[in-house]
């Protein structure tokens, strides 16, 4: 292992060259050394040298693009590999803030973390399509039903956080009954019968989920303030 | 509008209905009722307006849960985090997911002490001055054979690996020598010689099967000589090439 003090007095250029060759060696399964392009990240991460992340996403972007590829969402994002290289070392960089650089220490452990950010970009994406799939199937209910206008939910929405509503649902919630059926049906989006399934002990049978479930949905379609937030239909 | 068949459906047997739960006398009501059909259209947009905004309202991004997987949450964010995952069945996947993920990229960033190849340093054993003093042959190059026994012949050796190097002139190019070597005691299939002056790669060379390499146009000097196998290093750490 290089002594800490020797690296910190290595030039950028000095560091990034022995880095590169300490993971060619690293590859070819031989002894390497890894504090180079340990200080490397140090560099970028903990003095927020944007020319030594810039050397880190060249090193790297190789190696991560081959994890983007390797990731079982991947195929069915749409997107290109390089869309998902740059957002996962965004990701890092944004993340990994110098406070938090103390749960690093080796280069191992940095390399799990942009493994981990390469996971985490991809599943933002998963999960945004899903998202939209919810947001389009609302489009499709509006228009088949033959609304006139738009969903008043549109200028409202933005102001309300998503946490914030469900908070504001919660809170018109009678018992921990009616909490584990909206909760279950609307933010796990569970059937009753799934739901049943995951709570034997608190409900009877899938009848009275329906039952809880009818009278919550009364109760907020009689709210002006919900009413307002979700449009017409509340 | 009023329902074509009374009393009209409860709001729980359109739930159902939009569920694909309702029962075949519900199912029937609704073909022929236009009101409760209706009533059932605005009970789906209240749920599917109500499921836009909530799904996975409260579940954590991918990156705190990349964090909790790593271990770097702070105690109360991983007790929130701890608390969530025992109800959300999506989380929990996306979890596993992950856990799978960085397990079948873990030889990217790391392997284990088997896996390492084997670095050995070879040391000389027989030189020439050792050779004209006991007159005894060693294992010489197959190129070798060209030219005749050598008394230029070095002998390196480490565990049960031998390395037998000489020297020529080169043939081709005056002042210039050529270097053969013949590696025994190893499997040579897919190795390399490698030549080494200070801060210079001055060649790479295949072994053949036989263990035979021959390297040409050299200048008379102090090298490294690496031989780099799948499994296997062995360095000659100081080689003088001199005149043959």
């Amino acid at each position: 292992m290089s002594h800490s003090t020797d690296l910190r007095s290595l030039t950028l250029a000095g560091i990034v060259r022995r880095c590169t060759h300490e993971t060619e060696r690293f590859f070819q399964r031989r002894s390497y050394d890894p504090w180079f392009c340990f200080e490397l990240f140090r560099r970028a991460i903990l003095e927020r040298d944007s020319h030594a992340w810039e050397r880190v996403y060249a090193q790297y972007h190789a190696l991560v693009t081959g994890w983007v590829v390797r990731h079982q969402a991947f195929p069915a994002s749409g997107e290109e590999a390089q869309f998902f290289v740059n957002r996962a070392f965004e990701k890092m960089w944004a993340a990994l803030v110098p406070e938090k650089f103390g749960h690093f220490p080796n280069l191992q452990s940095l390399l799990r973390y942009l493994q981990m950010c390469v996971h985490s970009t991809i599943l933002d994406q998963v999960r945004s399509a899903n998202q939209s799939i919810l947001d389009v199937r609302v489009e499709d209910l509006v228009t088949g039903g033959g609304e006139a206008g738009p969903i008043a939910e549109g200028s409202v929405a933005d102001r309300v956080h998503r946490r914030e509503f469900w908070e504001q649902i919660e809170a018109r919630l009678n018992d921990e009954k009616e909490r584990r059926v909206v909760y279950g049906s609307f933010v796990l989006g569970l059937k009753p019968r799934q739901l049943l399934a995951s709570y034997p002990e608190a409900f009877d049978d899938v009848k009275e989920i329906y039952r809880i479930k009818e009278n919550v949905l009364a109760r907020l379609r009689r709210d002006r303030e919900l009413e307002e937030i979700l449009g017409p239909d509340a | 509008m009023t329902c074509t068949s009374p009393p009209q459906l409860a709001d729980q047997e359109l739930l159902a209905h939009l569920d694909g739960e309702a029962s075949p006398e519900v199912e029937a009501h609704l073909v022929s009722c236009p009101h409760c059909r209706e009533r059932a259209q605005h009970l789906a947009r209240l749920q599917a307006r109500l499921a836009a905004r909530l799904y996975r309202a409260t579940c954590p991004s991918p990156l705190e849960l990349g964090e909790y997987h790593l271990g770097i949450l702070a105690p109360a964010q991983k007790l929130a985090m701890d608390q969530h995952l025992a109800t959300c069945l999506h989380c929990s996947h996306e979890l596993e997911q992950l856990e799978a993920y960085v397990s079948a990229l873990a030889p990217d960033i790391a392997f284990s002490p088997l896996e390492r190849i084997k670095v050995l340093v070879a040391r000389l054993v027989r030189s020439p001055e050792d050779h004209s003093r006991s007159g005894a042959r060693a294992p010489a190059p197959a190129y070798a054979g060209l030219r005749g026994e050598s008394e230029s012949l070095l002998l390196y050796q480490v565990d049960d690996i031998q390395i037998a190097v000489e020297f020529q002139d080169d043939a081709e190019r005056q002042g210039r020598l050529a270097l053969l070597g013949l590696v025994t005691g190893a499997d040579t299939s897919g190795m390399e010689a490698h030549l080494w002056q200070p801060e210079q790669h001055i060649a790479a060379i295949p072994v053949d099967e036989l263990g035979n390499f021959y390297v040409s146009n050299l200048a008379p000097g102090s090298y490294e000589l690496v031989l780099r196998g799948p499994k296997v290093e062995v360095q000659i750490p100081e080689l003088e090439i001199v005149g043959g």
